[in-house]
Order: structure tokens, then sequence, then C-alpha cells
């Protein structure tokens, strides 16, 4: 019989009754950057290899096969650290929300703490955005390295590149926590295939926008989706002499777009956890 | 030994728990009907826990147990009515309410990605405790819950029992001052249950409300003070275990079946004086509530009935099960 040591019990005592405000978020912050920080080598191979293996074949494959493809990289990498920060930021929110949501309820530990539920989704939306500024910190040198063509990259404007990688974090997670109280554990691999592949291929993210002129119908399909303006606004940030989407247009669309979607996530959210 | 049997002297919980005099949940006139349905989950349900007590909420799958827990969670947007934590109303300050509830779901809803030690490290930390004293109350719930010898078992590579317990230590691990399991012994093994009771009783002593619910008549008949019995979301009895027997007003059931006119023996057995009540078990039997010597009405009733082509007799001291059938006129096992 296990030996309970229940005498002990009255040496655990209230926990402080008026805790600093925001302790809660911030103690649920330190818990997914624990995670995080054990997860780090596995995430780093997750995030790297896609945008290795595509800076490997638009710049050394593809240019020794088809003689082509001179310039390219400086068009693709810009776009690559938008779309890749993107993808990351949606799914490192979506994949575990949805099983949560779904099945395993792990969450309810941090329903139950002493917080909002609104505070718990902004902090899923925090920490999506932290994965997704990891993964653009990576690809940027990555791409750099495994580039056997020059990048002409240089930074014309620090706010600018800040606020698009900022936004990138934070309309991805937001979006992905929209996403993730929507669909069924049995849809997510639907998801991807369906829902973020497009987003990552007509978001302007292998090519720029302007390029796109003598296929018009693309120029305009491409707009409905957020990810172009993160791509032309990272654009317009690193690789100035491309033509882009003029700045204030592309981070004033995510912007709102943003806070639409940290508003209908943390609803949405609510609207999961309390029947 | 049984701790559940034995009451030790409780503590005057009234410094530590300090409540100013609130009762630790009260639910007044509490309903839920869940959008899309026709009848409601809850409907008008009002109920008082005070510290150091036990109550069950007894009824079978689907009666709104579930639902009450949930309101009192905050999981549960109620309909109408409302529910107070130590004095907080939990739809209108759920933040401050939270810090005094305890919840223990049926399901394993434990963090899988950090080890034992970390989920009552982390659940620590939620409540705003420090880290050193996060760390105390971690290492001593291990201890104290027989899982020292886990602390850097990942929550996949704990047993049943394991899991449950740690289950519990978490929601205790904040101190609060009402703790609601949820089934907490669906799937587990006799000996696991035994602890549980064991520490559910401690608790109680210790000045916790206790909120549990179940559709075991005996987990409630061991461990409650008081058992609230629910059905179709409304309370058809709320007393002490021995309270709601005696409200039986018979202490013996036969149970009995015959191949004969089961009617004209309910009938003729019903005008006996030792008979308190005839109902009908189906498929062919009768259940026989009867008071006063034992014996002597056993004898009369099977007398009666060896006319009526008796075929099987049993006899036992009214249960929660008889109070359950007599409530609502079904059992709790259909």
């Amino acid at each position: 019989m296990t030996d309970l040591a229940i005498g002990i019990l009255p040496g655990l005592e209230p926990g402080p009754s008026a805790p600093r405000p925001g302790s809660a978020f911030l103690a649920i912050v330190a818990r997914d950057l624990r995670v995080l920080r054990r997860t780090l080598p596995a995430f780093a191979a997750q995030i790297a290899l896609q945008p290795l293996l595509l800076v490997f074949t638009f710049t050394y494959v593809l240019p020794n096969v088809t003689g082509g493809f001179g310039g390219y990289a400086t068009l693709l990498i810009p776009g690559l650290i938008a779309g890749t920060a993107f993808t990351t930021g949606i799914s490192t929110v979506t994949t575990p929300l949805v099983s949560d949501l779904g099945g395993t309820r792990e969450i309810d530990d941090r329903v139950l703490a002493p917080i909002t539920i609104r505070g718990v989704a902004l902090e899923k939306i925090l920490i999506g955005a932290v994965n997704a500024w990891l993964s653009a910190a990576l690809v940027l040198p990555i791409s750099l390295l495994v580039s056997a063509t020059p990048v002409h990259l240089h930074v014309a404007s620090w706010p600018v590149l800040i606020a698009a990688v900022a936004l990138v974090g934070l309309a991805s997670s937001a979006l992905g926590l929209t996403i993730g109280t929507i669909v069924k554990p049995q849809q997510v691999g639907i998801l991807y295939g369906v829902f973020v592949i497009p987003v990552q291929f007509l978001g302007c993210t292998y090519y720029p926008w302007s390029a796109l002129h003598g296929l018009r119908w693309v120029q305009i399909l491409t707009l409905a989706n957020p990810l172009t303006y993160l791509s032309e606004a990272t654009r317009a940030a690193l690789t100035p002499q491309v033509q882009h989407l003029p700045v204030g247009v592309s981070l004033g669309v995510v912007a709102a777009l943003t806070a639409f979607l940290i508003a209908a996530g943390s609803r949405l959210l609510r609207r999961r956890i309390q029947a | 030994m049984n701790a559940v049997t034995t009451r030790p002297q409780r503590q005057s919980a009234g410094g530590l728990l300090g409540s100013a005099g609130a009762p630790a949940v009260s639910i007044e006139g509490l309903s839920k009907t869940y959008p899309g349905r026709n009848t409601p989950a809850l409907d008008g349900v009002s109920l008082t826990v005070e510290a150091g007590e036990i109550l069950a909420l007894l009824g079978p799958n689907g009666a709104g147990k579930s639902t009450l827990v949930g309101c009192a969670t905050t999981t549960v947007v109620p309909t109408a009515g409302r529910v107070r934590i130590a004095g907080r109303d939990v739809a209108a300050d759920p933040v401050r309410a939270k810090r005094n509830i305890g919840f223990v779901p049926q399901h394993n809803t434990l963090d899988r990605q950090v080890s034992a030690f970390e989920n009552l490290y982390l659940h620590c930390r939620y409540f705003g405790i420090d880290r050193s004293d996060a760390r105390r109350r971690a290492g001593s719930l291990l201890e104290m819950f027989g899982l020292a010898d886990r602390s850097t078992a990942s929550v996949w590579a704990l047993s049943g029992g394991q899991a449950r317990r740690l289950q519990v230590a978490r929601a205790l691990a904040h101190f609060p001052k009402v703790v609601f399991l949820d089934e907490p012994t669906v799937g587990l093994d006799p000996q696991s249950r035994q602890v549980l009771w064991d520490l559910i009783a401690t608790l109680r002593d210790h000045g916790t409300a206790v909120v549990v619910s179940t559709h075991h008549m005996d987990e409630a008949d061991v461990l409650a003070d008081r058992i609230a019995v629910i059905d179709h979301g409304r309370i058809i009895g709320l007393d002490s275990p021995t309270g709601l027997r005696a409200s039986v007003g018979a202490e013996t059931v036969i149970s009995l079946t015959a191949t004969g006119d089961t009617v004209a023996l309910a009938l003729h057995l019903d005008a006996l004086a030792h008979v308190r009540a005839v109902q009908a078990e189906p498929p062919g039997g009768l259940r026989v509530l009867i008071t006063g010597d034992p014996n002597a009405g056993v004898a009369a009733v099977v007398e009666i009935a060896v006319a009526y082509q008796l075929t099987g007799v049993t006899v036992e001291p009214v249960s929660l099960q008889t109070v359950f059938l007599t409530l609502t006129g079904r059992s709790l096992r259909d």
C-alpha cells in the first residue's frame, strides 16, 4: 500500500492572496519558454531544413542545371524569411491547441489558474510569435551561408524590418490561435495541405509582387493573402532595390488584420473553453 | 486501518481559511441549458458546502453533475443563478474565485511536456507562489502522495493511479478552500481507490471543503458527510447518508422474483403491517420495503409470496440504491 505521508498536509499554506498582477501570465510564459528551450535542437532542425533546401535548390542546383536563376537569391531570401516565420507562427500555436481542445485538455490547468481566458489567449499568441521570431533569426544566416550565388541584402530601414518581423510573428500566431479553435484534431493534416501550403506559395514569398504584373489575376489573388504584405514589407526592409508594395500599405494591412485576429482568436478560445 | 471511518479531531480551520463566515461553496438557483438543447442540464440548483465538509454529488451519467462542477469551476457559463466560492462570485470575479478552487478532472489533463515535479512546480507558479516556495511545495507534495521516486518521470510514464494522485496533488498545491473531484476513482484499482478516499477524508479533516461527483453509491456512502442526489438537473434529495436512508421509512429491502401474478402479489403484500412500500423491479420482480423486526417481516412476506410461485428472495438493509429508486423510480444503474 502506498504510504501517504498525509500528516504533513498542514505544512502547505495558501498561496499569496493578492499576487502581482500579471504573475500568472508571466508564469505561463515561463512554462512555455522552459519547454521551448528543451525542444530547441529539434525546433531548429525542423525550422531550418526547408529554407536550407530551397536556397540550395534555387541558388545552387537550378543555376547549374538551367544556367538561369542568377540573381534569384536576392529576390528569394526576404520572402523566405517571412514565409518560414509565418508558417512557424501558425503551426506552433495551432497544432498543440487543436489536440488540447480536442482531447487532452492540458490547457485546463492554465484555464483554472488565476488568469482570464483572454490572458491565456494572449500568452499563446506571444509564445507563437517568439517561435516565429526565432525562426526568422535562424533563416537569415542560414540562407546567406548556403546561397551559392551572391545575395544583395542590406537593412534599408531598421524600424521597417523590426515592424515587419514583429508583425509576422503576431499575425501568424493570432491566425494560428483562430484556426486552432476552429479545426478538429482529424483535420490538422488537411489544414497544412489545403491552407498553409497555398498561403506559403501564394504569399509572394518566392517572387516579388511587382514581378507578377504580367499575371494580373495572380497579382490580385495574392493581395488576399496576409503573407504577401509581410513578404513585401520584409523585402522593403532588406532589399529596397527590388520593387515592393508601399511599406505603409503592407504594414497597415497586416497590423489591422493582426488586431482583428487577436480579438477573434481570444473570443473563439473563450467560446471553446466555456460551454 | 481505514482512515475514512475514523474521523480525527478536526482542526479549527477558521484562522487558516478565514473566509469571514462565507460558506466555501454557495450555489443559488443555478440553471444551465446548453445551446440547441430543449431540456436544461441544470434546473434551479441551490446548495451550500461548508469548510471541512465532503459533499457527494450522486446521480446517473447525464444527471447534471459535471455541469454543476463546471459552473463552479468557471468552465461552464450558467444560464441563470450564481456560484460563490468563499464569498467570491465565480462569474463576476473568476480570477479571484479561481485562487480558492482546486479541480481534479475525470481525465488526465496533466502537462505531458514536463515532469511530475514540474507539473506541481509550474502550477504553484501560476498561482503566484515564489520559486523557492513552489519547489518546496512540489517536493513535499510528491513525498506526501508517494510519488517522490517519480519526480523526474514524464507524465507518460506514470501509471493510472500515479497520474490520478499527481492530479490531486496538483489541485491542492495552491491550498484551495474547495476541491472539486469529478468521478475521482473511475478506472482506479481498489488499492488506489482506497488511498484516494483516505486522502479526501484527510483534506476534509484539515478544513478543506470537498465536492465529489460520482455515480458510485458506495463511494458516496463511504466518503460523504452529505449527499446531493441529482437527477435531470435537479437536486431531489440532500442529506447525510444515514438521513437519506432514514427518509425511505424502512430498514430492510426484500427483492423477490415469482412466476405468478406479481401485480396481485404486490397488492397482497402492500396490505401487510410490516410493509412500507412495494416497488416493481422489472423483469418480473418486486422490491418490498419493510420496517420493524426484519425476521418477522421477511417471514410474513415469504409466506404470502410462496403462493405466487416464489422463485428467489434476497434480503438487504436499505441502501442508497433503494433511496435513489424511491426518489426517482429508476435504478442508478439504468
